[in-house]
């Protein structure tokens, strides 16, 4: 199982007069910078801009990358695992939802039987500080600070 | 009218289950953080969540936006139907296609075709082939000349469709 960049991608969305909403997306070489990609998204921005009677109202660069091999999958995506997180600035928490949890990292005793996760366990606990030791934050750039809570729901598709 | 970055870059996990249903996880990143630096993160993170979950991780990726904060109103009778569609000859001798949505009247001939003397066409699709230029398609192969390129309407979707639709 190995991992590889695929390629950058750049993509434009346009709206028409109606409000309906179309897709342009172009693909980067593999080595290139972020820095050379935003510029080049900016560059055809304008481009596309002469060339469409759409208006183009916002622009992403994206970097993938995709197992090669990847393992087949095992359980079930609909048993998520929810991690609340504190941030510095009270009202704002950083949420975050891993499909397809262990069921074995659910409480079975106490009062947090069913619902909570075993945050003693190592490899929770090991998430847990790979989520506040990284570059992390919630959509407003709000960094978590400490874990609030962790449950475990059922999703259903 | 101007773009404007979003506070946070979106990394997305893509995991599957046993059913092959997949399923994504995401987490944000301020806009300020380097590429480089998320990926390496996102690629530490990566087995401490195989750790906790049963399912497989497919990919993940990284996305940087922006939006325009006050985009200027679209050309009257300007559809995303109506495609500009760009074939390009690539370096491995195959050919890919993209699509520009809302291509306007003024650039597209009486036969269908895209007008490539167009100095809009011509600076777009120049862009895109001329030397040093770092698109390619979806393999990582550069593309080389423009192969062809004309209008099509592709069908309307649910999303498309217009969001004032009753009579006033």
């Amino acid at each position: 199982m190995a991992t590889v960049i695929i390629q950058p991608g750049v993509g434009l969305t346009l709206k028409d007069e109606t409000g309906s909403l179309g897709q342009f997306r172009l693909f980067i070489r593999q080595n290139t910078t972020a820095a050379a990609g935003l510029s080049a998204a900016a560059a055809l921005r304008s481009l596309v801009n002469d060339l469409s009677d759409c208006s183009i109202i916002s622009e992403r660069y994206t970097l993938t990358a995709e197992e090669q091999n990847p393992a087949p999958g095992a359980g079930n995506r609909t048993g998520v695992g929810v991690f609340v997180f504190e941030t510095g600035t009270v009202g704002e928490y950083l949420v975050i939802a891993v499909p397809g949890i262990t069921p074995s990292f659910v409480m079975t005793t106490g009062p947090g039987l069913g619902v909570d996760l075993d945050v003693a366990a190592p490899a929770i606990a090991d998430f847990i500080d790979g989520v506040l030791s990284g570059p992390w934050c919630n959509p407003f750039g709000y960094q978590p600070t400490i874990l609030l809570s962790a449950i475990y729901e059922i999703r259903p598709s | 009218m101007a773009f404007v970055e979003r506070p946070t870059a979106s990394l997305t996990y893509i995991l599957i289950d046993e059913t092959g249903s997949r399923s994504p996880f995401s987490l944000d990143v301020p806009q300020t953080t380097l590429a480089d630096a998320a990926i390496i993160a996102a690629g530490l993170l990566r087995p401490l969540i195989e750790q906790i979950t049963d399912c497989a991780i497919l990919s993940y990726s990284l996305t940087y936006s922006s939006f325009d904060d006050a985009p200027a109103p679209a050309t009257p009778g300007s559809r995303v139907e109506r495609k500009g569609m760009f074939s390009f000859r690539t370096a491995a001798g195959k050919t890919v296609t993209y699509q520009l949505p809302g291509i306007p009247d003024g650039v597209v001939l009486q036969s269908g075709r895209i007008d490539d003397d167009n100095l809009a066409v011509a600076a777009f699709t120049n862009a895109i082939v001329q030397a040093g230029a770092i698109f390619c398609d979806s393999n990582g192969v550069d593309l080389t000349s423009l192969k062809e390129a004309y209008e099509r309407y592709r069908r309307t979707t649910r999303k498309m469709l217009p969001s004032e639709r009753a009579p006033d």
